[in-house]
């Protein structure tokens, strides 16, 4: 086979859209060469975690908003009041469309650069046949990492931008987003325990404790589940602690868990998991 | 200048409503009380919590807010005596009102069933704890309902939910979604049971620990690449307990996690 035809065989496959007769003939190629297995599972999941980034669009409202803002603009061009706070939530709504350029930005990037990173390996296995090709190569990939940097960047911005929105399913989103981040700072963290201890709304809790279970080899993250043991009155939260805790095999939430089973009126689904995890843990 | 003028008049329609539902001997306690809204045709909020009894929203062709309740559900079984039950359905309700937030707070401990008809166009956060279902019927706009004993069903649904409850079903019936928004939905003793059009464009992240997942949604599943650390000698591998899956080719997110009760998600019109 050559190179041409397993780089399109490939691409079929990532996309999901291969033929049963291109996939077999793809197998066959890749049983009797590693690398390109090895590669091919790389490229698999680079490929699923494109698949779940969210690319967040300017809502119905959004667009409604502007338009109505533009028809009014029309009608009361005196009204400078108005005028001028419709036009901030329309530079609101910008920037918002900005940052969702900005990730899709990013998504091309990372497109080009797994590409490229293919390329890179392709020339590399063939030896020093071409400097000058892998030479390029590595600025691509360099490129790559730099776009790869900003796609995370970008990320985090409209991670912190929406987790403040007064919207429970915009303040959601952002909780989602972090699970394609692979690392947090420390202002992330801090903007998920805030919204761990105080949010409104159980689901969005819910969801920032599994958000920050996947971040817990920083410190701060463990003391801050930790400590939000205490300060959860929602059965399905407490449960949820006690299940992170748990897998974490936490030993320094024995006390606040004893402390929770002190509470009035706990659940009796709680209280079974509480003990269950103090037993665990002790 | 009417903007201007409609600014303050709003300031002026802050008003707060306070009703004293106090209904004597015999009379039955079906009393309305009417809310107008700041800002009639325009979208508003609707939040209402309590610890007991029940809450049923439904969406109608009205502009104001109606709210009801009805305290004599329940007999008070054999032991009166002979004696002839009198309804006993005091209570202190605050309905408060402003630029189309009407926020509603009771202090009853009775196990009351509570009727709000709003205009359809509305956003919707309701609560209870004890003894009570949330019931949500031809809304249009984001819904938030969150149980602890008792159950959740929705019908005719538009837009977008947050639901949870611990001991209860969550039940809920989508007209429609709104497009590119996530959505949640997280039980732990009772079925998670959600009909959603067979458009919808969704990923899916599913989770019962101890129940099963159904769905006759075409579903692309996605296999994950088991997690391995390395840590020394000691090896650690993890297989993550979430399904995820794409309907329609995908879209947002939508969470569905359940203990003990199963996950249903079904295709509907």
């Amino acid at each position: 086979m050559n190179e041409e035809r397993y780089q399109i065989l490939m691409t079929e496959y990532l996309s999901g859209e291969i033929t049963p007769e291109h996939e077999a003939e793809l197998k066959a190629y890749l049983e009797q060469n590693e690398e390109g297995k090895s590669e091919l599972f790389e490229l698999k999941i680079l490929n699923d975690q494109l698949g779940h980034i969210e690319v967040p669009e300017p809502s119905e409202q959004m667009s409604a908003n502007f338009y109505t803002m533009l028809e009014e603009h029309k009608q009361a061009e005196q009204n400078t009041l108005k005028l001028s706070t419709r036009l901030k939530s329309w530079w609101d709504s910008l920037n918002y469309r900005r940052l969702a350029y900005n990730l899709a930005y990013g998504l091309v990037g990372i497109l080009i650069g797994g590409l490229g990173m293919y390329w890179l390996q392709d020339t590399a296995t063939k030896g020093d046949k071409n400097l000058v090709i892998s030479k390029k190569n590595e600025e691509q990939w360099a490129d790559v990492k730099k776009q790869l940097a900003r796609l995370e960047a970008a990320n985090k911005e409209v991670m912190l931008t929406l987790i403040k929105e007064k919207s429970a399913s915009e303040r959601l989103r952002a909780v989602n987003l972090t699970s394609n981040l692979s690392d947090v700072d420390n202002r992330i963290i801090e903007a998920l325990l805030t919204t761990l201890n105080t949010d409104s709304n159980v689901n969005v809790r819910l969801t920032t404790v599994e958000a920050l279970s996947q971040f817990t080899k920083h410190p701060k993250v463990r003391t801050g589940l930790i400590k939000a043991i205490a300060k959860q009155d929602s059965p399905l939260v407490q449960i949820a602690l006690v299940d992170i805790m748990i897998d974490l095999q936490e030993k320094r939430s024995v006390n606040a868990l004893k402390e929770l089973l002190k509470k009035q009126d706990l659940n009796e689904a709680v209280k079974g998991k509480v003990e269950q995890g103090i037993q665990v843990l002790m | 200048m009417k903007s201007r003028n409609l600014k303050r008049f709003n300031k002026y329609l802050q008003c707060t409503l306070l009703a004293l539902l106090l209904t004597g001997w015999g009379v039955q306690a079906q009393k309305v009380i009417d809310v107008p809204l700041s800002e009639p045709g325009k979208r508003g909020k609707l939040r209402m919590g309590i610890t007991y009894g029940s809450i049923k929203v439904i969406g109608y062709d009205g502009k104001t807010v109606k709210v009801s309740s009805d305290a004599s559900t329940r007999s008070s079984g054999g032991s009166s005596g002979g004696m002839r039950r009198i309804p006993n359905t005091s209570m202190r309700m605050t309905i408060t009102e402003e630029s189309n937030y009407v926020k509603i707070s009771t202090s009853s401990h009775k196990r009351t069933k509570y009727v709000v008809q709003v205009p359809r166009k509305f956003d919707i956060k309701i609560s209870t704890v004890n003894s009570g279902t949330l019931e949500i019927e031809n809304i249009e706009g984001e819904i938030e309902a969150s149980n602890v004993n008792g159950s959740i069903y929705g019908k005719n649904i538009s837009g977008s939910v947050l639901a949870n409850t611990v001991n209860g079903r969550i039940v809920l019936k989508f007209a429609k979604v709104k497009s590119n928004t996530p959505m949640s939905f997280r039980g732990f003793n009772g079925k998670i049971d959600v009909t959603l059009p067979k458009k919808t464009k969704a990923n899916l992240k599913i989770r019962s620990d101890q129940g099963q997942i159904y769905s006759d949604f075409d579903m692309k599943i996605e296999d994950k690449p088991v997690v391995e650390e390395k840590k020394g000698s000691r090896r650690r591998i993890i297989v993550d307990k979430w399904v995820m899956a794409k309907i329609n080719g995908g879209g947002p997110t939508l969470t569905f996690k359940n203990y003990n009760g199963s996950v249903y998600i079904r295709k509907g019109d």
